[in-house]
């Protein structure tokens, strides 16, 4: 049995289906910016077999794509390019991962099946899937939730304080004890049950809800954030009539360190 | 190959839905369109049409009988389809009477509603009732196809006639088949009505770009193109078993249930009296065979039409890891120097297939010859596959089973001193040393013994089947 994600903040998981790897991983922490609270023991994800196959990792790949950041007040604003060769092509090139830091949102040049034994990335990005780096995605303690009833500016650090106290914040969890896949409530077959999975939905067309995310580094800082745009062009198109806009999967990211 | 044209959206299945003419639903008619219909030559089919408003069909008419041309060729189009598919032993689509309703549709006909799908899908079939399992439905279509990237009305009808009423098929069988079955039969079934369909050549060409992925796990994600490039899988069972094979699995998956599609897999190929280990390693050596490494071995009728498979690995040697899925197959292409050719590895690789065929010319690549020799690995070791001249060489490496998880190895593949950096040289008595674990070795038939699974291939009957 997988333990629960508060479980997690306290001992490292070794648990091994199917995988050749010998379940150990290299311990650390992230980079996540003024945190270091938390010291992150690597524990390999529970179904890496499963994983590698359903979220087509791909192997001695690094994603080619850009990560930047520009500052808005006191947001940063980051464009990540996950656009993955496009929608048809996604499953054959590899995710980009990322980490918060003080200075912005910096990309992790590591490849697929690197990321099941490496703490340095918070968040693994792929067209509209947002892996963190704990539970079912990664070997970390990177947790997560939403914020439903509020708007990204009123969030503040209580907010997270409360979240981390009340137990509410969680991991990506996409697989069963016995590693069946579980469906999120998109609609779409085979699309994952990511914790930070409400930032989007499907009319038709990736549109993005506006809720405010607050997100756990694996160094224990928190992080608030809103994924803005999924389409580099025509995100208000999608949003207000469901017809796709152009470019999709470059995730546009306003986020602050808490 | 440029991609398909089609974008072929996955059948909808529910209780109870409105038709197009009901004036709800995300593809439907509006009170301004002003529908008309015409039935085709035998009175199957019945297609519906706006001829005024914001659903209006191609106007084109050009035999001016005052019928657009787009809807009377539906119309007979698909009653050629229907035909097709009872001529090859399935059952046709259930009617509202088989699902007690009235004819919603003013008829007995199948009903085909042309409708503007603004650039959302094509083509669909909708269902009117579910009971037991399948459904009764009707088909929808695209209106005009203005920015449809069909080269002609003609093949987009054809297309999507045989794609979306092979769905009305399966639904008289089992309504809750998986995406890579009823879209990979569905896909077939456009090359089964016409053999000479681009489309269903295209999205084959979508299993081959990835062949290290189980055929029947497509990849997360909104629309990845798996579930249509397992048509190749199903063509394969059409050319090597026969068609009968594929009405068998819709039968077997009505019986078993539509989400069985592994054990009801797992029976049709029983019953041609063979096994998924002897299929799917042929399987993968047709699939190295095509493109422009097709022409000398066996393979597909089409085999030239399609794109060349991914190859994973390719030099003189390789040295590397790899997690091989059930039902996928891992190719590496080598630029041998001639003499014996190793595979090793201290992993257990116990479970996987292996192929040498060599390029047919001795040139690096192109064409290649049929399998020179074939195997099953049993346990970690070396193996000597082949002793072949120089040239290029490839090495077909399958995991033919139903099985939950992968076979992860660290192998090497070339040489003597290649192999030694997986597994130590065979210390003299016949076992090799690698490193502790007792057992050793593999099960191989070399070029003298002729080819396991191609002998098989040839008692059970199988083999290349010409249309």
């Amino acid at each position: 049995m997988r333990p629960t994600s508060l479980f997690l903040l306290a001992l490292p998981l070794v648990v091994a289906c199917g995988d050749k790897d010998d379940g150990s991983a290299d311990s650390g922490t992230g980079d996540g910016g003024d945190g270091g609270a938390l010291e992150c023991e690597a524990t390999e994800p529970a179904c890496v077999d499963a994983l590698i196959s359903d979220l087509s990792f791909q192997d001695d790949e690094v994603s080619e794509g850009a990560v930047t950041t520009s500052t808005e007040g006191s947001d940063f604003v980051s464009i990540v390019d996950a656009t993955a060769g496009g929608y048809t092509a996604a499953s054959q090139n590899p995710w980009v991962y990322v980490r918060f830091t003080a200075d912005g949102l910096e990309k992790v040049e590591i490849d697929d099946e690197d990321s099941l034994d490496d703490l340095t990335w918070d968040l693994g990005m792929r067209r509209y899937l947002v892996r963190v780096n704990g539970g079912d995605s990664g070997p970390g303690c990177v947790q997560a939730a939403t914020l439903r009833e509020k708007a990204y500016a009123d969030v503040g650090s209580s907010d997270a304080e409360s979240l981390e106290s009340g137990g509410y914040l969680g991991q990506d969890d996409f697989y069963t004890d016995s590693c069946e896949f579980i469906n999120d409530s998109s609609g779409l077959e085979g699309s994952p049950n990511l914790v930070l999975g409400q930032w989007w939905s499907y009319p038709g067309c990736v549109a993005t809800s506006g809720y405010p995310h607050i997100v756990q580094t694996n160094s224990g800082a928190f992080v608030k954030l809103v994924i803005e745009e999924f389409y580099e062009d025509g995100q208000d198109g999608c949003n207000s009539s469901g017809v796709g806009g152009d470019n999709g999967g470059m995730l546009k990211i306003r986020w602050q360190m808490l | 190959m440029p991609g398909p044209a089609a974008i072929l959206l996955l059948a909808v299945g529910a209780a109870a839905a409105a038709r197009p003419t009901d004036l709800t639903g995300f593809y439907a008619y509006t009170a301004e369109d002003v529908i008309e219909y015409v039935d085709s030559p035998e009175g199957t089919v019945r297609v519906h049409y706006s001829v005024e408003g914001p659903n209006q069909v191609k106007a084109l008419d050009a035999d001016d009988d005052g019928i657009p041309d787009l809807a009377q060729d539906t119309a007979l189009e698909a009653e050629l389809v229907l035909q097709a598919y009872a001529d090859a032993g399935f059952r046709l689509p259930l009617s509202e009477e088989d699902m007690g309703l009235e004819p919603l549709g003013g008829s007995n006909a199948l009903d085909f509603y042309l409708v503007d799908f603004d650039g959302t899908g094509d083509g669909q079939f909708g269902t009117d009732r579910c009971s037991g399992g399948v459904c009764s439905g009707y088909m929808m279509m695209e209106n005009d196809f203005k920015g449809y990237g069909y080269p002609d009305l003609g093949e987009a009808v054809r297309t999507l006639s045989s794609h979306e009423l092979f769905h009305g098929v399966q639904y008289a069988y089992a309504v809750d088949q998986p995406g890579w079955v009823a879209e990979g039969t569905a896909t077939w079934a456009e090359y089964l009505y016409d053999p000479d369909s681009y489309d269903f050549r295209a999205w084959c060409g979508r299993v081959l770009e990835e062949p290290e992925r189980a055929l029947d796990r497509p990849p997360s994600g909104a629309f990845t193109g798996w579930e249509y490039g397992t048509a190749l899988w199903f063509g394969f069972m059409d050319q090597a078993l026969g068609t009968e094979s594929l009405v068998a699995l819709q039968e077997a998956l009505a019986e078993l249930g539509g989400d069985q599609d592994i054990d009801a897999l797992a029976a049709v190929i029983a019953d041609a009296g063979t096994d998924i280990e002897t299929l799917f390693a042929a399987y993968a050596s047709w699939n190295l065979a095509v493109g422009d490494r097709a022409g000398v071995a066996e393979s597909y009728d089409f085999a030239a039409d399609l794109t060349e498979v991914a190859i994973a690995k390719e030099g003189d040697s390789v040295v590397d890891d790899e997690r091989i899925y059930p039902l996928a197959t891992l190719y590496v292409r080598l630029d041998h120097a001639g003499g014996p050719l190793y595979w090793a590895t201290a992993d257990d690789p116990t479970g996987l297939s292996w192929a040498v065929h060599p390029v047919a010319d001795g040139g690096a690549d192109g064409p290649v010859a049929d399998a020179v020799a074939t195997g099953s690995f049993d346990g970690p070791g070396r193996v000597e596959l082949a002793d072949l001249d120089a040239g290029g060489v490839f090495v077909v490496v399958s995991h033919p089973l139903f099985a939950e998880n992968s076979i992860a190895i660290d192998y090497c593949l070339g040489d003597a001193d290649v192999a030694s950096e997986c597994v130590a040289e065979d210390d003299g008595d016949g076992a090799a040393d690698t490193g502790g674990e007792e057992k050793g070795g593999c099960s191989s038939a070399g070029r003298t013994s002729g080819s396991l699974w191609l002998g098989l291939l040839a008692l059970v009957g199988l083999g290349r089947r010409r249309r």
